[in-house]
């Protein structure tokens, strides 16, 4: 995941990289340099030679990356696919707010097949509760003018999809309609960052799941739909997990993580979600200058995020959730002097989500007709 | 008869047809694709969850 620029045109007030509790941007320079763009992607292209990867993927990631220009994301993308062993493909995405989304970039990430993956939280008033500019203005009509150059023809096959932050206060199937309306290929809700020093907002009851409670009716109408319609990410993965397979995100299933961050000074770093839990908590001290991805990924943070179910607490162990959840999304796991050995703030959550949507899974394979000739 | 049922579904070299789930498109998606990963005997990690591929 590369941090090509550091800085971002919206000031939303849930961002866990400009208003949590990590405040390292601060330091970063604004977009990456050409030398660090080279050293990256000759990182890149090391580690897929030594593991003799077939394809790699990298994500154009901020910051909101467009903030880097047209000229320098080429660089950066060329640089990649140049450093390439034989063999090796690089599938690129870039993940944007959309604000600066135009003919110039499109055009440009069509000549090299980037794909782009649209931050978005629904309708006008939904996304506008936080997705807004430092001055307050709105960002909904710039992000739809993007989406609907994404809906032509012409650039229709670079849609990766959107992803979106949940926020209870939503109506949840107005949103999920709202966001269908752009016929995304793929959907993703995603749980606000929280951990148990900073929980995300519900009720003091203890059986309490809002967040399920939120996601639970967009499930059924996804689920219901006689046509396949977008797919919704955390939902195919449940499936996919509920039905003994893995996991491709992070969110749920526990699996070991597979990808690193660099920064835009070349600092590798763990998943950029960490910076949530606190200050400096996905910093490794190693550099693409210094540093190849394997010496990097022998820091602490790495090990515990890569050891995957081996780092969960005894509680989820002895939870028969843990095969789905997996114990949720690390950075959630998160106590201030604790560290990470805790189920999920969203443990809840989790598991009356997966409670029901095992019910619908399970009640449609015992159907006679569900299945075999 | 669940998990039997999952493991038949799931199973590349079964003669059965999750096409038959015509009504749940979600769910015949993701048993293609464990059959398909099954067959395929690919490793999978966890990847980055606020960007989407």
């Amino acid at each position: 995941m590369l941090k090509v620029a550091s800085r971002c045109n919206l000031a939303c007030d849930y961002c866990y990289v400009y208003a949590g509790p990590d405040q390292t941007w601060r330091s970063q320079p604004t977009v990456m340099s050409p030398p660090i763009v080279e050293a990256t992607a000759r990182r890149i292209g090391e580690h897929a030679r030594a593991h003799g990867l077939s394809r790699v993927r990298v994500g154009l990631h901020g910051g909101e990356p467009l903030l880097a220009g047209p000229a320098p994301l080429e660089n950066v993308i060329t640089s990649v696919h140049a450093a390439m062993p034989r063999g090796t493909q690089a599938d690129l995405t870039v993940q944007t707010n959309g604000v600066l989304l135009d003919e110039r970039f499109l055009t440009l990430f069509a000549r090299h097949r980037v794909r782009v993956g649209i931050s978005l939280d629904g309708g006008r008033q939904a996304n506008d509760r936080h997705r807004v500019r430092a001055d307050g203005r709105s960002s909904f009509a710039d992000v739809t003018r993007a989406l609907s150059l994404l809906a032509t023809e012409r650039y229709r096959p670079l849609f990766a999809g959107i992803l979106c932050a949940i926020d209870l206060a939503n109506d949840p199937l107005g949103t999920y309609r709202a966001l269908a309306s752009y016929c995304p290929p793929t959907l993703d809700f995603l749980l606000p960052h929280a951990n148990w020093s900073q929980p995300p907002p519900r009720t003091r009851d203890p059986g309490d799941a809002p967040y399920a409670d939120w996601l639970i009716p967009i499930f059924d109408e996804w689920y219901k739909a006689p046509t396949s319609s977008a797919r919704i990410r955390l939902f195919d993965e449940t499936l996919q997990l509920m039905l003994g397979g893995n996991s491709a995100i992070e969110a749920i299933g526990g699996g070991p993580t597979a990808f690193a961050v660099v920064q835009t000074d070349g600092e590798i770093e763990a998943v950029d979600s960490l910076k949530s839990a606190y200050h400096g908590a996905p910093s490794t001290g190693t550099s693409v200058l210094t540093h190849s991805f394997d010496e990097a990924r022998q820091h602490p943070v790495f090990t515990g995020l890569q050891s995957g179910r081996d780092a969960l607490c005894a509680t989820c162990t002895s939870c028969p959730v843990v095969a789905v959840c997996g114990g949720g999304q690390y950075a959630h796991r998160y106590r201030a002097g604790h560290g990470f050995g805790h189920p999920s703030v969203y443990c809840a959550d989790l598991s009356r989500l997966i409670g029901h949507i095992a019910g619908r899974v399970y009640s449609d394979l015992r159907r006679p007709e569900a299945g075999s000739r | 008869m669940t998990l039997e049922r999952i493991r038949q579904l799931c199973d590349p070299s079964a003669d059965l047809d999750p096409d038959g789930l015509a009504n749940r498109p979600a769910l015949r998606r993701a048993l293609l694709r464990i059959r398909r990963e099954t067959a395929q005997g690919e490793e999978t990690f966890a990847g980055f969850n606020d960007c989407i591929f």
